[in-house]
């Protein structure tokens, strides 16, 4: 690690993000995984909405 | 055409911020030229400023004989508040306004390289981000540096708001670099530690920061985060201040005190009399001194530039805040002051951030109303060092005399000894006199209540 920089970051917040974005990145990974049996299971609604939606 | 250096940007050694002909300027060096190349060509500086997040500039040639510098004259802010000024709605919009910037900046290749809650201010009723160097190249894989003093200057004192701590605004006037989140840790409940998304950020970000603090062996690791992830970061981060309420009770009590106080039937008379004088003198500034709900501040608003008002009161300055939003009353500043306590200067040599009354606006119309029992018969006041301290920065002052046998005095008078023989109506007036031409007064109808129209001598 090396920047020049004006104020301090913090080690323990630095360290804290990417830790954050791990754990973000699971989330992101299940949040997928939900979204395609989702998908699967109300193909039917989101299509309806998809064409409510023009209808507006 | 003497230069003064602002003493706050001190900190940043790529540029400073000077005033000459009451203009500001801000100075940048050679250092920033790279990245405020960078902020012009990637497009960030025209997106910002042209949304009104950014304060916009114009480039200027340089006057000075400071050698190699450019200059840039930023638009001028008519008021600058802090942070510990502001209500919880008002630290809340210029939190995400600094996460919107954020977001912005890393779409096109840069970073905030600091997140201070100094660096936003209030224009026209919005947050706008006045530091024009606070931003830098984004380097891919680095994590946000100022993510820590975003939480210490804003996601800290929220939080702590939410979880229903009183008088933050004091605190925050101690901690001139944000709320350590050691003492955040310390002052939240329990039950702050349930909440997954508050946890990470300040209960173990707090954790992680006196664990590895000062150690030296992390100079050789390499923390790495991908632009992706950050991203992710700051929208969550984003999420949660934006569903950040305050707790029931603090808002609900205040609506009761709205309906005790303003429910005389004097009230339109008292309308009338402000709204006539801010109608004639069309000031620049009018400074609402006890401002309560704002209501005299909301009639002034018309006729003046900016309305500057304040309450020592944070919930009633929060829903004043709320209420001039829905009414796009934009050039109304509601900020939390306490008038026998005003903010200090802080900082270095106490000359950092300046105090309340050295910020204030010179020749101001002051409004001073059912206030001047509450200073003498509670806070022991004279009717000199009163009329003395409005007479710094009012030319015009509108105040309202409530006599001793007033049931609002009574009440304050209740548990105290009346030690206040001078509080009479003729005293009150002959001090005054002093400091004011007497232009035009009205008693009110229904009560003992005098309103004046003092012009400073």
């Amino acid at each position: 690690m090396h920047i020049p920089l004006y104020i301090d970051p913090g080690t323990g917040s630095l360290l804290l993000q990417m830790l954050l974005g791990a754990v973000a990145a699971v989330v992101l990974f299940y949040k997928r995984i939900l979204y395609y049996f989702y998908k699967i299971f109300n193909k039917k609604k989101l299509e309806e909405k998809i064409n409510n939606d023009d209808e507006d | 055409m003497t230069m003064k250096t602002e003493q706050s940007s001190f900190r940043d050694r790529d540029g400073f911020i000077f005033y000459q002909d009451d203009e500001v300027y801000r100075a940048i060096l050679p250092s920033y030229y790279e990245d405020y190349s960078l902020l012009k060509d990637s497009g960030l500086l025209h997106e910002l400023t042209d949304k009104h997040l950014l304060v916009g500039h114009e480039e200027c040639e340089n006057f000075t004989d400071l050698g190699d510098i450019k200059l840039i004259k930023p638009q001028k802010i008519p008021f600058i508040s802090y942070p510990y000024e502001w209500s919880f709605h008002q630290l809340k919009r210029a939190a995400l306004l600094t996460l919107d910037i954020q977001l912005a900046s890393l779409q096109r290749g840069m970073s905030l390289k600091d997140a201070t809650a100094f660096n936003v201010q209030f224009l026209n009723g919005k947050p706008i981000f006045i530091d024009t160097l606070s931003f830098e190249r984004y380097k891919e894989g680095e994590p946000w540096q100022a993510y820590k003093q975003f939480c210490q200057h804003f996601l800290a004192p929220l939080v702590m708001q939410v979880y229903g701590v009183d008088e933050l605004n004091k605190i925050q006037q101690v901690y001139i670099d944000g709320l350590p989140l050691d003492l955040a840790v310390k002052a939240l409940p329990f039950r702050s530690r349930l909440n997954l998304s508050i946890y990470p950020h300040i209960h173990l970000n707090a954790k992680y920061e006196r664990k590895y603090k000062g150690d030296t062996k992390i100079k050789d690791k390499k923390i790495a985060l991908s632009k992706e992830k950050l991203v992710q970061i700051i929208n969550h981060l984003k999420v949660m201040v934006s569903s950040f309420k305050l707790p029931k009770s603090k808002t609900n009590w205040t609506d009761y005190y709205q309906e005790f106080s303003y429910n005389d039937s004097n009230i339109q008379e008292k309308k009338d009399f402000v709204r006539e004088i801010a109608e004639a003198l069309k000031p620049a500034a009018i400074v609402d001194s006890g401002s309560n709900t704002g209501v005299f501040s909301e009639i002034c608003s018309p006729y003046a530039q900016q309305v500057i008002s304040f309450d020592f009161d944070a919930s009633v300055i929060h829903n004043q805040c709320k209420n001039i939003a829905k009414k796009k009353l934009t050039n109304i500043l509601p900020l939390i002051v306490d008038m026998i306590n005003p903010t200090p200067a802080i900082g270095w040599g106490n000359e950092e951030r300046k105090s309340f009354v050295e910020r204030l606006p010179q020749d101001a119309v002051t409004l001073s109303l059912a206030l001047i029992h509450h200073l003498v018969l509670s806070n022991n006041l004279t009717f000199e060092k009163i009329a003395e301290f409005y007479a710094r920065f009012s030319k015009n002052l509108v105040i309202e005399f409530v006599p001793k046998d007033d049931i609002q005095s009574q009440r304050l008078l209740v548990t105290k000894r009346d030690i206040f023989a001078d509080y009479t109506l003729e005293h009150f007036q002959s001090v005054f006199e002093k400091y004011y031409k007497l232009i035009r007064k009205k008693e009110l109808s229904g009560s003992k209540r005098i309103l004046y129209h003092f012009e400073r001598l």
